[in-house]
Parts: structure tokens; sequence; C-alpha cells
């Protein structure tokens, strides 16, 4: 039931207030989430070491494919963001820059879009093509 | 004189009907303001159409409502800058209790918690307190509240919790703690530090969008925190703004 109302509301909230902050804010939520997930799968990949490196090496050969590939630019991109929200809300309320909003707004999709154009640029070659990008030590 | 096409939430507990949405044909003319166009509904179409209106000029706050895809003030908003169909509804997260009238006991209970009303400290003057022009300056901003309700129902937080203290509260909190005359600023800032007070703020700045006295209650809720956190730490005083 709990769960039910937290939908709903949710899908109301963004429907009655259709505005930047809370779009962000859902977004911050959702990819708080998503980060929640990925530590856990991050977690059971490394203690798999605790048995030995033929364990580890085993474990980790299976989230070496292309569709893990996908989801690490996923992950990079809900990292960022994540931060990005998160530092502009801290320096928000320690500078109390509230009446300056929408520069803020602007600032932290800037940010995000510089971070995340050069992290996948220097990313997406050496996951699809490493051949070509380190040579072929990779 | 033009014709407007108004969709307006209905709801009466004594008919038995689920909640909906009603549609009317306004005649309205240049100068209107939504207000008088609902008491055109009212008057002309459904005497059983029920609203909360008192001044007509956005002094009382009775007149509050989500107004096409924002709230603010009836008697404030011309029907000519809205785009038909106005769509109304009541204030969100309190109970409707007919229409577009909302039970604001919630709302006023948790201003209450906050204590509104000048506490006087341990040694108050014989005659009047006096309060110099900066010391008043720094509340000019807080006190045009008129508690018409638009920021806590924009705000996402009081959905997921009803015992949130909420923006009007806070705002009117930092309003007594930067009074020069106050003498308990100590306790206000223990109320808003505590579990249901500033710190679930989300930071989401729908009630600075929709404030119709252009205030500014995020604000009013980092300069809190902020005073909180110097209290509790106080070497954090250069890094931070109160």
């Amino acid at each position: 039931m709990r769960i039910r109302y937290v939908f709903k509301g949710t899908k109301e909230e963004l429907k009655l207030n259709p505005n930047v902050g809370t779009f962000s804010w859902f977004l911050h939520r959702i990819t708080g989430l998503l980060l929640l997930f990925y530590l856990f799968t991050h977690m059971w990949v490394l203690g798999s070491a605790n048995k030995g490196a033929e364990a580890f090496n085993q474990r980790l050969s299976a989230v070496q494919t292309p569709l893990f590939h996908f989801l690490e630019i996923g992950l990079i991109l809900v990292i960022f963001y994540h931060m990005v929200n998160g530092l502009s809300i801290t320096l928000m309320d320690f500078a109390n820059i509230s009446s300056k909003h929408k520069s803020l707004v602007v600032a932290v999709v800037l940010v995000f879009a510089i971070l995340a154009i050069v992290s996948l640029s220097v990313m997406l070659p050496r996951l699809f093509a490493p051949h070509i990008s380190t040579g072929g030590l990779a | 004189m033009s014709t407007t096409t108004f969709k307006i939430f209905r709801y009466d507990p004594d008919d038995g009907r689920d909640p909906h949405f009603q549609t009317f044909q306004v005649e309205t003319v240049k100068g209107m303001t939504l207000l008088e166009a609902l008491y055109w509904i009212m008057e002309h179409k459904d005497p059983t159409f029920a609203f909360r209106s008192s001044c007509r000029e956005a002094n009382c706050g009775s007149c509050a409502m989500h107004i096409n895809g924002s709230y603010g003030l009836a008697c404030r908003t011309q029907v000519d800058n809205l785009k038909p169909p106005v769509v109304i509804r009541p204030l969100a997260h309190l109970q409707v209790l007919k229409d577009l009238v909302v039970d604001m006991k919630p709302f006023f209970d948790n201003l209450k918690a906050i204590k509104p009303y000048l506490i006087p400290g341990d040694d108050p003057p014989e005659k009047e307190y006096y309060q110099s022009v900066d010391d008043r300056k720094k509340i000019d901003h807080h006190v045009d509240c008129i508690l018409c309700g638009s920021c806590y129902g924009s705000c996402p937080v009081a959905y997921g919790d009803p015992k949130y203290l909420g923006p009007h509260a806070l705002l009117k909190a930092l309003r007594f703690v930067d009074d020069s005359r106050d003498g308990a600023t100590d306790e206000r800032l223990a109320i808003v530090a505590s579990e249901f007070g500033v710190f679930r703020c989300h930071t989401i700045f729908n009630c600075q969008l929709v404030c119709p006295k252009d205030l500014n209650p995020t604000g009013a809720i980092s300069k809190l925190k902020n005073k909180i956190v110097v209290k509790k730490f106080p070497f954090m005083k250069p890094f931070v703004r109160t």
C-alpha cells in the first residue's frame, strides 16, 4: 500500500508541478536508488575475491559483455547527474544563493554535459574498440 | 465579451459521486480576474459551487488554488493571461471538503508548532521595544507572507509526510528568528531542527516559484539550516552564510 501511495503521489506531483525543480528532485531520487543497486552488484563482483583469484576472474568475465558495457555508460551518466545535482544543492544551501535558482540549473546542465562528453569520449573507444584505442594492450 | 472554457474540480461528499471535473462556458470581459469568473459561475450556472475568497486584493490568502499547472491566488490572476481550457483544482495535500474548499487545519497546526508569536526575552524593556531600521530590514521580506497555502500545496515533501512543517511555517520561523526583539531563538531553532523540520526539505524550489507574494521560502529554509549548523558547529561560521 505504502509503495502504491508513493508511486501515485510522485506521478501527481510531476503532473501538478511541472517545474525544473520537481523533475530534478525526481531524477535525484531515481539515480540514488540506481546507485544503491549498483553498489550491491559491485560488492557482489568484488566479494568473490574472498574465494580466490579463479572465482574472481570468472565473475569479472561474466560482466565483461556488450550488455554490461551499455549499462556502464548509463552508470557514468547516473553518477554524474547525482553528483552534480547534489553538489549544486549543497552549494545553494551553504552559500545561500537560492534566489539564483535558474543560473544554478543552467550550471548543473553545463557541468553535467561537459563531464559526460569528456568521459564518454574516453570510455566509448576503450569499451567497444580496445584494439584501436589502446594499441591492442587492453 | 468572449467565451472561455473552464474545467473545474467538483466534489460534494453528500451527493455520493466521485470527484470529477465539470466544464463551464464563462462570458469573460477584459480585465476580469479569475475570482470574478468563479463568482460568475456561482451566480449564473451553479449556486452550489463552493470556493473560498474574502478580500479580492491578494491580502487575505483565501483564494489560493491550482490554476492551469501552477498554484496562485484567483483574485490576482487575469483570465486573459490563462490559456483555455482553464483547469482549476483545489490546493493539494489538504483534504477536500467541497469543490475548491479544503481543510486547512493541518496547515495551521504546522504553523502553530513553530510558535508564530513574539516571545519576550529574559529582560523585557520598561516601555516599548526598540528596533533599529537595519534590524527591521532583516525581516522586511518575511513579514509579507499571507499564509495562502500555495507553497504547501506545491511541496512534494508535504505529500509524503503531513507532519513536515512546510515552507509557510519555516518561513515564519525565520521571521521570528531574525527579529531583534524576539528572545526564543534557541527554542525555535530546536523546533525547526527536529525530525520534521528544515532537514526534510529537498530544495525543490516549487514554493519559491509559486509564491504569489514573491517570497523565498527555499532561501529561508537554507538560512535556518545554516543557523542550526553554526549553532552546533561554531567552526563552520566562515563557510556558511546565515
